[in-house]
């Protein structure tokens, strides 16, 4: 009934986070209807994006594109920041929770997935070399691993402790108090700022 | 003190047959009759849905709302001791929606534990003739009173169960990935082990008295629980390490709570392969007084007790243990039958007694 064009914005639309079938029809009903002007100044920034925010091509965080073209985000531009500590997360968006607490000094990792063999996720398919080539570079000396306190975000904080110990690192966990099984992204900062402080050595084994 | 809960001003609507119900039940017992197919299961799963929001027989809930309907929902002023509060559960075919004095719990958990209730059904044959999974489920049910978090470890534990066999399955018994799951296994599966075992030794020790009282003269039970696995971490981590071989061969962890068994033997022989049905039946019941009494005890409550069609199969000699036994609770109690000359409770005054008649969705006190 609606035209092709029409049906594929709201396929593109209903993909997006949080949004269902109705809504990316009432936005595209929006866009049609409303406002021309919205429309083309969204598409433009949308088409500009790619070409200007990408991840940071050595801790994954969000990053603008310099002059250079080399993407790097303002964690790893900032030379206060020790370059001795390294904070392994799950997501960028806990990576942007921890930022906001304000209690990491060091530098980040995202590692964009979970070890998780019931999704297809295996120690192969984390990007452990990206990793262990920044622990390298870096001359990391101690591994913070913020992953989640889910099924999944503890066994691929096992899985690195054992690795990285391997490596003479000095590795410790979040101490737990982020809600059990929850996201970092939801725990409030005092919070996070004690999970962080509090933080437990971990010698690839546990007590 | 154990307080004293009671389901008062109910009210029923677009629930199975139950087009509208409006009723107050007496603090006692409650004696709902009627003729088959006319709704009384459905009104003791109305009052289930209520206190837990989960149906006893339906897997899916969806089926609960009255054909035509978009949603069906339940209203109870529940007493609790000293409190009183007003519950409500509505479902629709998307969702599920509680309300406690008006407002929205925090979580549907906070809800669900709030009015304890025991419920027996014909489905709950399976306690004793079936395998031990649904004797696990009892246990799990009254584990969740006297630890809350053994849920969440339960969760925890099955989750890194079947992360591990996936690894197993797909990468051998050599995959590095095992390690860290069977390290998750072992600390979640004893956390909940733990609670189960206790909940298990509870169990067991109230069984044997209700059976006793219930059961015909001179009846043996013996009951053994046999747990899967350890209450020890590094035991458990090494079974499980030691086992990889075993375990990808056979496609499923020979080690952990998953079994658990809790054997029931009459006069020496297995209750599910030996027993007669009468004998089962009053085995299913005598574990529904012992969970009754375990819940009881952890939550300082008597629970709601909804006894749906118990006498059939019993001999006289049963069905009067079962009442001596329905006289005696504390517990307010709902029980179905299709034969309600079965039950005389002589002299019992309106509070301790109230007797319904359900035709066709419709129930009128007698
Ligand atoms: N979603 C529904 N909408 C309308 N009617 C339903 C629904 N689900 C079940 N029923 C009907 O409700 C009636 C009552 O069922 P219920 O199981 O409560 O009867 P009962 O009184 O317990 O019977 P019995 O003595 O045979 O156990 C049945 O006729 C059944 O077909
Ligand atoms: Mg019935
Ligand atoms: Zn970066």
């Amino acid at each position: 009934m609606l035209p092709d064009r029409l049906e594929r914005l709201i396929e593109l639309l209903s993909r997006l986070p949080g949004v269902g079938e109705k809504t990316a029809q009432r936005f595209a009903m929006f866009f049609v209807t409303e406002s021309q002007e919205y429309a083309r100044e969204l598409g433009l920034a949308l088409q500009e994006l790619g070409a200007t925010v990408k991840r940071c091509q050595r801790c994954g965080n969000i990053a603008q594109v310099g002059e250079d073209g080399r993407a790097l985000c303002p964690v790893c531009l900032d030379p206060r920041r020790d370059g001795k500590l390294l904070c392994i997360v799950a997501r960028v968006q806990d990576l942007l929770a921890i930022e906001k607490s304000a209690s990491m000094r060091g530098r980040y990792f995202v590692l964009g997935r979970l070890l998780s063999p019931l999704d297809g996720v295996g120690p192969d398919e984390l990007p452990l070399e990206d990793l262990f080539r920044i622990v390298a570079e870096d001359a990391v000396k101690e591994v913070i691993l913020a992953t989640p306190p889910s099924v999944d975000g503890e066994a691929t904080a096992l899985l690195l402790a054992r690795e990285l110990a391997g490596k003479g690192l000095q590795v410790s966990r979040i101490a737990s108090g982020v809600p059990h099984g929850g996201d970092l992204e939801f725990a409030d900062q005092i919070t996070l700022g004690r999970a962080i402080d509090g933080r437990r050595s971990m010698d690839g084994k546990r007590s | 003190m154990t307080a004293l809960i009671r389901f008062s001003n109910v009210t029923v609507s677009a629930f199975r047959n139950l087009s509208r119900i409006d009723f107050e039940p007496a603090p006692g017992l409650n004696v709902i009759s009627g003729d088959n197919g006319q709704g009384k299961t459905s009104l003791l799963e109305a009052l289930y849905f209520v206190a837990v929001t989960r149906s006893f027989r339906a897997d899916k809930l969806e089926s609960l709302i009255q054909q035509g309907q978009k949603f069906a929902s339940v209203r109870a002023r529940v007493l609790d001791g000293e409190h009183g509060r007003e519950q409500r559960a509505t479902l629709g075919h998307k969702e599920r929606a509680v309300l406690l004095d008006g407002k929205k719990p925090e979580r549907l958990a906070t809800y669900a534990t709030r009015t304890p209730a025991v419920v027996f059904h014909p489905g709950d044959m399976e306690l004793v003739n079936a395998n031990a999974a649904a004797r696990r489920k009892l246990l799990d049910r009254i584990a969740l009173y006297l630890d809350p978090s053994s849920g969440d470890a339960r969760l925890s534990y099955t989750r890194a169960l079947k992360e591990r066999k996936v690894a197993l399955d797909v990468r051998g018994p050599s995959a590095r990935e095992l390690a860290p799951f069977e390290q998750l296994m072992a600390e979640h599966g004893v956390r909940f082990a733990r609670a189960r075992a206790e909940a298990a030794t509870r169990l067991l020790g109230a069984l044997a008295p209700a059976f006793q009282r219930m059961a015909q003269p001179g009846l043996q039970l013996v009951t053994k629980y046999r747990p899967g696995g350890s209450l020890d971490v590094a035991e458990f981590v090494g079974e499980l390490s030691s086992r990889r071989l075993r375990d990808s061969r056979q496609r499923a962890a020979s080690y952990g709570p998953q079994r658990d068994e809790i054997q029931l033997l009459i006069d020496g022989r297995s209750a599910r392969h030996h027993a007669s049905q009468g004998q089962q039946r009053i085995l299913t019941l005598a574990l529904k007084v012992a969970e009754l009494e375990c819940i009881r005890d952890a939550r300082r409550a008597h629970p709601v007790l909804l006894l749906d069609d118990v006498s059939s199969e019993l001999d006289p000699a049963r069905t009067g243990a079962v009442y001596d036994f329905l006289r005696e609770t504390q517990s307010q109690v709902f029980v179905t039958t299709t034969r309600p000359e079965l039950f005389p409770t002589p002299g019992a005054s309106k509070l301790e007694r109230a007797d319904w008649q359900l035709v066709s969705g419709a129930l009128s006190e007698l």
